[in-house]
């Protein structure tokens, strides 16, 4: 779930010089998808709870830049409530509601910059072998052409759990958009 | 919090170093490097109930080339004060850190992949914005490649910058900058 950088503009008064990571100030919306694994951290954003999940991934945007980064997310069953969603190879599952815990970004796009995001809210429906979630973030600064940066970001992950929980190693896939502000 | 790095300039040459393949003489290479990372808290630990950051990382060092590795590293958190420069050059107050373990492996395509275990190392953490700094000094253990069987030493200088605020353990940004000095048979 993450990140991402640079230009398409929108509404814009950004110009992105492409290649050379020079952001000019404005807002600019992008659009992106990451892939990488899930193993189990030990941060906390309950006390008392489980650990956060960590994510590792890789990814491209929609000017064409390669990104890396990691992010930690956690959520909690809420109640029994049952729900459906769509699993790997399009195949609809049913399971339980999920809501976020905590959670926190950090984007690296090599010749831009870096992006901090945290996590505000998010839902999702998950089984023993996936889960899908919808989560939105605030951007809180970063560096390079992002140094002061502000805005928001809405991500939908579909993870796919390796071992026999959702405790194990996963893959995940994450599609999503951001509104970045540049000062 | 910890390590890394690569690469080639041959100091007090011993040798000739055919830099990127895998084939070399006996040589000491003097390198610098800056390298680029996002590091959680993990499950891994040097003391009993205490827990090691995981650093995942990128670089390039002084010859140019580009590397990539991972590195745990742990430090306690003591009483002592301390104060530091953060991202953005804000100065912060804290207290210090001090090593508990730590090792890397840094793999540089093409050259090789080297292996460090932290030796000593103090810092500073604030504890109210998560963001630290941390300077240690590694022992070279082996390595592949170019590297094989490698000795030497090697400091590091991190920069800290935590992103949101878990009640537990640590998620932020990392950049740091490595000097080494290594010989190989």
């Amino acid at each position: 779930m993450n990140s991402r950088v640079a230009g398409m503009a929108g509404v814009l008064i950004v110009i992105l010089v492409a290649g050379s990571g020079v952001l000019q100030a404005g807002t600019t919306t992008i659009t992106f998808s990451q892939k990488g694994i899930v193993t189990v951290s030990n941060v906390f954003f309950v006390t008392g709870g489980k650990p956060a999940a960590l994510y590792t991934f890789t990814g491209i945007d929609s000017t064409g830049h390669s990104f890396s980064g990691q992010m930690v997310i956690d959520s909690a069953v809420n109640g029994s409530a049952n729900c459906t969603f769509t699993g790997p190879g399009g195949i609809p599952e049913t399971g339980h509601v999920y809501t976020l815990t905590g959670g926190a970004a950090v984007t690296i796009i090599p010749g831009v910059g870096r992006l901090y995001s945290v996590a505000t809210s998010g839902i999702g429906c998950s089984n023993r072998t996936a889960i899908s979630f919808t989560e939105q973030e605030t951007i809180e600064g970063g560096g390079g052409s992002y140094n002061g940066a502000t805005g928001t970001r809405t991500l939908q992950t579909l993870q796919l759990f390796a071992g026999q929980s959702n405790e194990g190693t996963s893959f995940i896939k994450v599609t999503g958009s951001a509104t970045i502000t540049v000062p | 919090m910890k390590t890394r790095r690569l690469g080639a300039i041959v100091a007090a040459i011993v040798a000739i170093v055919f830099v990127g393949s895998t084939a070399c003489f006996a040589a000491i290479f003097n390198i610098t490097a800056n390298a680029k990372g996002t590091s959680a808290t993990l499950g891994v630990g040097f003391a009993a109930g205490t827990y090691a950051n995981l650093l995942t990382y990128t670089g390039t060092d002084s010859t140019g080339h580009a590397f990539s590795g991972q590195a745990v590293g742990e430090y306690t958190n003591g009483v002592a004060a301390c104060s530091f420069t953060a991202f953005g050059g804000v100065n912060e107050s804290g207290t210090v850190l001090t090593l508990v373990g730590g090792s890397a492996i840094s793999i540089e395509p093409g050259v090789g992949k080297l292996y460090t275990q932290v030796t000593s190392g103090t810092g500073c953490f604030n504890s109210t914005t998560g963001d630290f700094s941390i300077s240690q000094t590694d022992t070279i253990v082996g390595g592949g490649g170019t590297y094989a069987n490698a000795t030497g030493t090697e400091t590091d200088t991190f920069l800290g910058h935590n992103v949101g605020s878990p009640v537990s353990g640590s998620f932020s940004f990392e950049k740091f900058s490595s000097s080494a000095s290594i010989t190989t048979p």
